[in-house]
C-alpha cells in the first residue's frame, strides 16, 4: 500500500469483466512475487519476505529489517543495501536469470 | 463531501513558454461545448490576469498559488480541487462534469499525474483525463533542443497541438512533426486552429478517454521519422521506440520489472505506453507511463486491429530498445520457468 493505495503491481489490471482475481489467486501471486524478487536480488546481501499480505521485509544480512510498502520501495532498499543499483538492464542479471532451470 | 459520483477527468492544458496555452485555453472558454468545466489556473503567465474569461465559465476560478504546479505546490493543486468540490457541493459554484487544469510553461505533467492518481483523497473525486501540449511552431525546435521541461510535456501528451504554424515554411513545420513524433509517436498531432474544444469530452467516460484507448491501439513499431530541414528527429536527446513481443506475459513478472526499470533508468524514460497480451487473459491490457508513474493497468475489451502481440513504446533519452525487449523476454521467462518449478514440485 502507498499512501493507502495499492501500487499498481500489486493487483490485477483493471477489467470490465467479471473474471478478476479471487482473494487466494491473489495471495499465491504475492507469494510468487517476492520469490521472483528474491531471485532477482540474489547477491544484493538482502531477502524480501512477505509481511501478513499488506507489506514486505527487506531482511539484509547484517540482520537489520525493514517494512516497505511495494516495489518501488524495495528496490531502493535493497538499493541502499547492496550500495549499487538494481538494474533489469545489467548483462550478468540478465545472464543469471537466463541460466535458471525449470 | 458524502455524495458519492464518478471520479471526473482533470484534463491537463501544458506547453513551453510563449506556446499559446493562453490563445488556446481563452478560445476553448468560448465554446459551449465546454459547459460545465471547472478551470483552474496558475497565477504564474499572463492566463492569472484573465479572470474575466474564466468567470463566465463556472464563475469561480480557483487560482493555485504562484509558481510551478509540479514541483512547489502539488498540495495546492490537491487543495484547488477539494476546494472546487467542496463549493461545488455547498451550491457555491454550479456543478461540472470535467476540470480542466492549465499548468506554468516550466511544468512536468508527471508529478501532476501523480498528484492525481496516488492522493488517496483526491482520488475518490478526481482521475487524469487528457494531456494537451501546445508546442510553438515557431521556437519549438529550440525549445526542444534544450529544455527537459519540453521535452517531458511532449512525452507526456495525448494531444500534441502546434501553434503558430502560419508563421514557418512548410517544411520546417514536417521537420517539427517528425521530431515530435519522434518524442512520442502515440499523441495526435493537430495545428491550433483544428484543436476544438470538443476534444476534451473525449476524456469524460471512465477507465480512460476513448482517445488514448485508439493511440494504444495504435501503438506502432515503426515510429521513426524523418525531417526535412530544421531539427532532424535523430538530433533529438530522447526518441521514441517500440517493439512487439510474440510471447504472453506474466503479470507479475512484468510489473515487477518495470517498476525496476523505472526505478533505476526512470529519469531517462519520459514515456512507456503499449497493449499487452497477459497469460491465462483474452484481452488486452492498456500499460501507460510517465516517468516513474504508471496510470492504474487496464484491459481493453478486444484488441483493437486483431494483432494479439504485446507492443510497447518507449521515449527515452538512449536507451536501447533492444536492451529494454531483451530485458523483459528474460525477466518474463524466468517467471515463466520458476512457475514451472513449483508446479513440479512436490
Amino acid at each position: 500500500m502507498v499512501s493507502g493505495l495499492p501500487h499498481w503491481t500489486e493487483k490485477a489490471p483493471e477489467s470490465g469483466s467479471t473474471t478478476e482475481t479471487d482473494g487466494r489467486d491473489q495471495r499465491l501471486e504475492r507469494l510468487f512475487r517476492v520469490k521472483l524478487v528474491n531471485t532477482v536480488i540474489a547477491g544484493h546481501g538482502c531477502v524480501l519476505e512477505d509481511w501478513a499480505m499488506g507489506q514486505y521485509i527487506v531482511r539484509s544480512q547484517r540482520g537489520r529489517s525493514e517494512l516497505v510498502p511495494a516495489l518501488p520501495q524495495v528496490w531502493q532498499r535493497v538499493e541502499d543495501i547492496a550500495g549499487r543499483a538494481v538494474d533489469p538492464l545489467d548483462p550478468d542479471l540478465l545472464a543469471r536469470l537466463s541460466s535458471l532451470r525449470a | 463531501m458524502s455524495t458519492r459520483r464518478e471520479a471526473l477527468p482533470v484534463n491537463v492544458l501544458t506547453g513551453f513558454l510563449g506556446s499559446g496555452k493562453t490563445s488556446l485555453l481563452n478560445r476553448w472558454l468560448q465554446d459551449p461545448a465546454l459547459a460545465g468545466t471547472a478551470v483552474l489556473i496558475n497565477e504564474f503567465g499572463q492566463i492569472g490576469l484573465d479572470h474575466q474569461l474564466v468567470d463566465t465559465l463556472d464563475g469561480a476560478p480557483v487560482l493555485l498559488a504562484n509558481g510551478c504546479v509540479c514541483c512547489a505546490i502539488r498540495e495546492d493543486l490537491k487543495e484547488a480541487i477539494l476546494l472546487l468540490e467542496t463549493r461545488r457541493l455547498a451550491g457555491e459554484i454550479p456543478a461540472y462534469r470535467r476540470i480542466l487544469l492549465e499548468t506554468t510553461g516550466i511544468a512536468d505533467p508527471a508529478p501532476i499525474l501523480a498528484t492525481l492518481l496516488n492522493d488517496p483523497e483526491l482520488r475518490h473525486h478526481v482521475r487524469p483525463g487528457l494531456v494537451v501540449t501546445t508546442v510553438d511552431a515557431v521556437n519549438g525546435h529550440a525549445d526542444l533542443m534544450a529544455r527537459r521541461e519540453l521535452a517531458q510535456q511532449v512525452a507526456a501528451a495525448d494531444v500534441l497541438v502546434l501553434t503558430k504554424t502560419d508563421l514557418v515554411p512548410s517544411a520546417d513545420l514536417q521537420a517539427l512533426a517528425a521530431a515530435l513524433e519522434a518524442l512520442n509517436s502515440e499523441a495526435d498531432m493537430l495545428p491550433a486552429s483544428e484543436a476544438e474544444a470538443t476534444l476534451l469530452l473525449t476524456a469524460d467516460s471512465r477507465m480512460g478517454s476513448a482517445h488514448s484507448r485508439r493511440r494504444a491501439g495504435s501503438a506502432s513499431p515503426h515510429a521513426h521519422s524523418h525531417g526535412t530541414k530544421g531539427i532532424h528527429a535523430h538530433e533529438l536527446p530522447y526518441r521514441a521506440t517500440a517493439f512487439f513481443l510474440d510471447e504472453a506475459l506474466d503479470w507479475t513478472s512484468f510489473g515487477l520489472w518495470l517498476s525496476m526499470l523505472l526505478h533505476t533508468h526512470g529519469r531517462r524514460i519520459l514515456r512507456v505506453k503499449g497493449l499487452l497480451g497477459i497469460a491465462g487473459t483474452d484481452t488486452p491490457v492498456v500499460i501507460n507511463g510517465v516517468q516513474h508513474l504508471v496510470h492504474p493497468p487496464y484491459h481493453l475489451p478486444a484488441w483493437p486491429d486483431g494483432d494479439d502481440r504485446s507492443r510497447l513504446v518507449f521515449t527515452t533519452d538512449g536507451l536501447d530498445p533492444a536492451v529494454i525487449k531483451d530485458s523483459l523476454q528474460v525477466f518474463n521467462r524466468a517467471a515463466q520457468r520458476l512457475r514451472l518449478a513449483a508446479d513440479s514440485s512436490p
